[in-house]
């Protein structure tokens, strides 16, 4: 089954049980999804552990008007989005000798040759090109692409029509190929 | 070369897209460096994707993350980190301006120095003056 809503009531009344339930079900997803925000393994762990805290804390607010997994999925977003804010402005201040090892966990050419042609830089410079778009297009284009959702789910975690979904998604793409153009 | 054709590359490489296209767009980029190369990129980008969807947690992330949440319910409304070092500021504070206004009013008490130029003493310098 995919979507644990069944194990609410449960969580509602402290079962810790069923809280464990809910993290092995989803810690994978949310994970995911934060380090395709962050790109960094010790980021996406962090936020990972915040995400599901906030879950614990706010299960009474919870009013099924979503299913549980697009609730999970709009507050990964939401944190992701701030916590990337915020290590923008930390990377504006920190040194430049002092950056962190991202991609520590990434499958790289030695573990995977049938990606032996993507270096490290032209990983960064690509994906970068996704991080320089704007917000709105930069989540609607990571749930489709990272996280393989379709334009409706993607629509109920975001809040928006589906046509603006599209909309999104298209100046995105767009954008991205433009941006893309500029490299060789 | 300027080329002003607006195609969906992503489409086109996962070959999502009818087979009328994909022949205008291979015809396309075989006479297009613009184009063959927006093309290759965004096949670079979707390698790239595809090789970061791979990334999972590992293993003992939900133990850790359980363990996380139950410690800190043990602690919790008590001693979270953040409240903690913001009472040790406000104490800290408190102290550095009780002391600040103890050692004021310490230093604003009155002594009497008597001093030749006091009031009392003048009347007397005006009369040496007058006998002048």
């Amino acid at each position: 089954m995919d979507d644990f809503s069944f194990l609410l009531e449960h969580i509602k009344n402290n079962n810790e049980q069923a809280f464990v339930r809910l993290v092995e079900a989803y810690n994978g997803m949310v994970f995911q999804l934060a380090f395709s925000f962050l790109k960094n393994t010790e980021e996406a762990e962090d936020l990972t552990q915040d995400v599901f805290l906030s879950v614990y804390e706010n299960i009474g607010q919870f009013r099924n008007e979503s299913s549980l997994k697009t609730w999970i999925y709009r507050i990964t977003v939401n944190k992701s989005l701030n916590r990337q804010r915020k290590l923008k402005w930390c990377r504006f201040f920190r040194p430049i000798g002092s950056v962190p090892s991202d991609d520590k966990n990434l499958i790289t050419e030695d573990t995977n040759p049938q990606y032996a042609v993507l270096n490290k830089e032209l990983k960064a410079k690509l994906t970068n090109a996704i991080d320089n778009l704007p917000e709105r297009q930069r989540t609607a284009f990571t749930l489709y692409k990272y996280q393989d959702l379709g334009h409706q789910e993607i629509a109920e975690i975001m809040g928006l029509s589906v046509s603006a979904v599209e909309s999104l998604i298209h100046r995105a793409k767009q954008n991205l190929q433009a941006a893309l153009a500029e490299f060789r | 070369m300027k080329c002003n054709k607006k195609y969906d590359f992503f489409a086109y490489q996962k070959r999502n897209i009818s087979p009328v296209l994909l022949r205008e767009i291979e015809n396309h980029i075989a006479g297009c460096d613009k184009c063959r190369n927006v093309s290759m990129q965004v096949k670079l980008l979707e390698m790239a994707i595809n090789e970061q969807k791979l990334i999972r947690p590992d293993a003992f992330m939900s133990q850790r993350i359980v363990a996380k949440i139950t410690n800190r319910q043990s602690f919790a409304g008590i001693l979270r980190p953040m409240p903690a070092f913001a009472i040790i500021i406000l104490l800290a504070l408190f102290v550095g301006i009780g002391i600040g206004i103890f050692a004021t009013k310490s230093s604003q008490q009155t002594i009497e120095v008597f001093s030749w130029n006091d009031q009392e003493q003048e009347v007397i310098e005006m009369a040496f003056l007058n006998e002048n």
